[in-house]
């Protein structure tokens, strides 16, 4: 729709309007992230990691233009080679929160553990005083 | 030579407050020490079990059994025994089945005795065609990695001596049937000795099972799979 509305009364080339487009989306995306990050949600290591992804795909619509003659060697447009590449980019990050996740759940288990062995020891402490 | 003092009956318990008492006061008559871990149950368990004279270990949040076994065995590992035995809450496990599991594994110098329901003349366990007909795949596949016959790879009531529980205390799974079958094929692989005795069950003095015929089928389908492409939990090879 925008594309529409750009080509036909600003008579900027398609190009542009997509350039145009996806850094409307990505500054959205921060903003997002911005506003979650201030009421901590999300904490500063995501924060700037989804803030630099936004930074990104900004920057990648402005370079359509340069990116068109690497994507033809791919067969495909510029746009869904900048598609594709967010794509790789999205799939990166949820394995790496998955890691993440990961190692939370087994610092998690072994605090559980933990807890329960020292209460023992401390239930333990408190009877021999008895 | 395990003896009998070097043994610690561990105890994985989710609100079973009713029939907590009865199960300490069996293994106790036994001759056992026996620690209780409480797995975040909302009743009484633990209050009761300490009444009763167990040792408790109140877990914060519920781990699943498996995560309540690992703190049992952490806790076994800690206080110097040789071995440990898990043995259910609800009271199924009968306690003077300990004495058979530590005298096979003195005979045989295994590292993992499993008592079988259906190696017992007095097994009463009947379950439904489909469930055995998993049960049964599970064991074939048990077998094959253990390199002996088992009958009951989602058993519950086994002797691990260590350093399998050192190995066991660190690395077990707290999903469903990650530490039964799946245990069982890891340490096979990892060429841990097992042995398989039968042992009866009693019926369930309370709760009901945790997982539902469709729920468990649907389990033991994810823990196949698990097994089938070697994506289970890893322990350190045996020493030879």
């Amino acid at each position: 729709m925008m594309s529409l509305v750009g080509y036909t009364i600003f008579r900027v080339s398609q190009q542009r309007v997509q350039a145009i487009e996806i850094a409307v989306v990505a500054c959205a995306f921060a903003i997002a992230i911005i506003m979650l990050s201030r009421r901590n949600r999300i904490s500063f290591r995501y924060t700037m990691g989804w803030l630099t992804l936004s930074a990104l795909s900004a920057v990648g619509g402005l370079l359509l233009p340069v990116i068109e003659p690497l994507s033809r060697k791919f067969q495909l447009g510029a746009f869904s080679l900048v598609g594709a590449l967010a794509v790789i980019v999205l799939l990166s990050l949820c394995i790496q929160l998955s890691i993440s996740i990961s190692g939370l759940q087994r610092q998690l288990r072994k605090l559980n553990e933990d807890i329960a062995l020292q209460k023992k020891e401390i239930d333990d402490l408190r009877d021999s005083k008895q | 030579m395990i003896q009998n003092s070097e043994v610690l009956i561990v105890v994985p318990a989710y609100n079973e407050a009713v029939s907590i008492a009865r199960v300490i006061s069996g293994i106790h008559s036994a001759g056992f020490s026996c620690v209780v871990v409480d797995d975040g149950s909302e009743d009484d368990t633990s209050h009761i079990a300490r009444k009763a004279g167990a040792a408790v270990l109140t877990l914060p949040f519920n781990a699943g059994v498996g995560g309540a076994l690992r703190c049992g065995f952490r806790y076994a590992v800690e206080n110097g025994f040789a071995a440990a035995i898990q043995c259910d809450a609800d009271g199924q496990h009968q306690s003077h089945h300990f004495q058979d599991l530590i005298h096979t594994a003195n005979e045989t110098g295994a590292d993992f005795v499993l008592g079988s329901r259906f190696l017992s003349a007095e097994n009463t366990m009947d379950p439904h065609f489909v469930r055995r007909f998993a049960m049964w795949w599970l064991a074939r596949v048990a077998s094959r990695a253990t390199g002996r016959k088992i009958t009951d790879s989602t058993s519950g009531f086994r002797l691990i001596r260590r350093p399998l529980l050192d190995e066991l205390a660190e690395h077990l799974p707290e999903y469903y049937l990650g530490d039964t079958f799946e245990a069982l094929v890891v340490l096979g692989r990892a060429g841990y000795t097992v042995e398989e005795i039968g042992t009866a069950m009693s019926p369930r003095q309370s709760g009901v099972s945790s997982a539902s015929n469709g729920r468990a089928i649907a389990l033991i389908g994810k823990s196949l799979t698990t097994v089938l492409l070697g994506i289970h939990f890893r322990i350190k090879k045996k020493a030879q």
